[in-house]
């Protein structure tokens, strides 16, 4: 049975910023943005910080929403994407995750793991080719959104793919913001 | 030419080109899920304006945030604004960066790498912007 208890303490415990599975639209993904943002704020979380969280978020989530929309997924995925953003001692981490297709899931973890070994020189010089000619896309409007997100974490992006049925993986992805320079 | 002058909203900046100044300015956060709709229209301004631009025009992007679909259409406005340095005009642009934003400050330092109109980094000093 639900222990509403037990779901406080964890939220508390673990200092959940903002927890959300459902729909991503263009006005859910605003008020997300809205909510961790005041709480950044209330927090006292210096501007770097802020910016930094809020760029990955906008950049994660749209990410999301544009898949859903180019591509038919079945119904019933529509409304399993989450984010859950923790605050830990010396950072905070962003997890997305959404179902998607075994083809798509294909391609996207060959492009994480293309950004993932590149310098930082490499990804400035990726992002400038990209951002020059956006015909030499890396495969979808991700193209150019999972450079930025690497270039602005602290980390390298951490990635699962859970296996659903014969089509389709829960994908999630986890970024890291450090609080400390 | 008529001016344009876009109000801020959630997700788009403050937009105000006017053609007599030659001053141009995109202030605020441009995160808008379609980039194309907000920025084709400006994209079309500044194909007008380059056509006969005033002798100085001055670029302003005042930015708190801005998500990677937007930055190319940023680009496509440094662009013109290129197009229009090259032809002999006087163009520059100013970007600025709050002093805490390293990424911001490397956005305006990879953008200078790409395009040769003349771009200049202003800092900020605001740490209780809202």
């Amino acid at each position: 049975m639900f222990d509403i208890h037990r779901y406080y303490d964890l939220i508390r415990e673990e200092n959940i910023l903002i927890s959300y599975k459902g729909v991503f639209d263009g006005d859910i993904v605003g008020n997300i943005i809205k909510i961790v943002e005041k709480k950044l704020v209330i927090s006292k979380e210096p501007v770097r910080v802020r910016k930094k969280i809020i760029n990955i978020l906008v950049e994660s989530l749209q990410n999301i929403l544009h898949y859903f929309n180019e591509e038919s997924i079945e119904d019933n995925f529509t409304d399993q994407s989450f984010v859950v953003i923790l605050k830990q001692a010396s950072s905070y981490t962003i997890y997305t995750g959404n179902y998607l297709s075994i083809q798509r899931a294909k391609s996207l973890k060959k492009r994480i793991d293309n950004v993932n070994m590149m310098s930082e020189e490499d990804l400035k010089s990726l992002y400038i080719s990209v951002l020059e000619t956006p015909k030499v896309n890396m495969g979808g409007g991700a193209g150019l959104g999972l450079v930025d997100m690497v270039r602005r974490s602290s980390q390298k992006i951490a990635y699962d793919f859970k296996k659903y049925d014969a089509h389709y993986m829960l994908f999630t992805m986890q970024l890291i913001v450090s609080t400390t320079k | 030419m008529e001016n344009i002058n876009i109000d801020a909203t959630s997700k788009t900046p403050r937009v105000s080109f006017n053609y007599h100044t030659g001053i141009l300015e995109i202030t605020g956060r441009s995160i808008p899920e379609n980039s194309y709709q907000f920025y084709e229209p400006l994209l079309e301004w500044l194909d007008k304006y380059q056509e006969t631009p005033k002798d100085k025009s001055i670029f302003t992007f005042k930015l708190d945030y801005f998500n990677t679909s937007s930055s190319m259409y940023i680009l496509g406005i440094l662009k013109k604004l290129e197009k229009i340095y090259l032809e002999g005009k006087k163009a520059e642009v100013k970007w600025y960066y709050d002093v805490d934003d390293e990424d911001m400050l490397q956005t305006g330092e990879d953008l200078k790498q790409i395009v040769k109109v003349p771009i200049e980094m202003v800092e900020i000093d605001q740490e209780e912007e809202s």
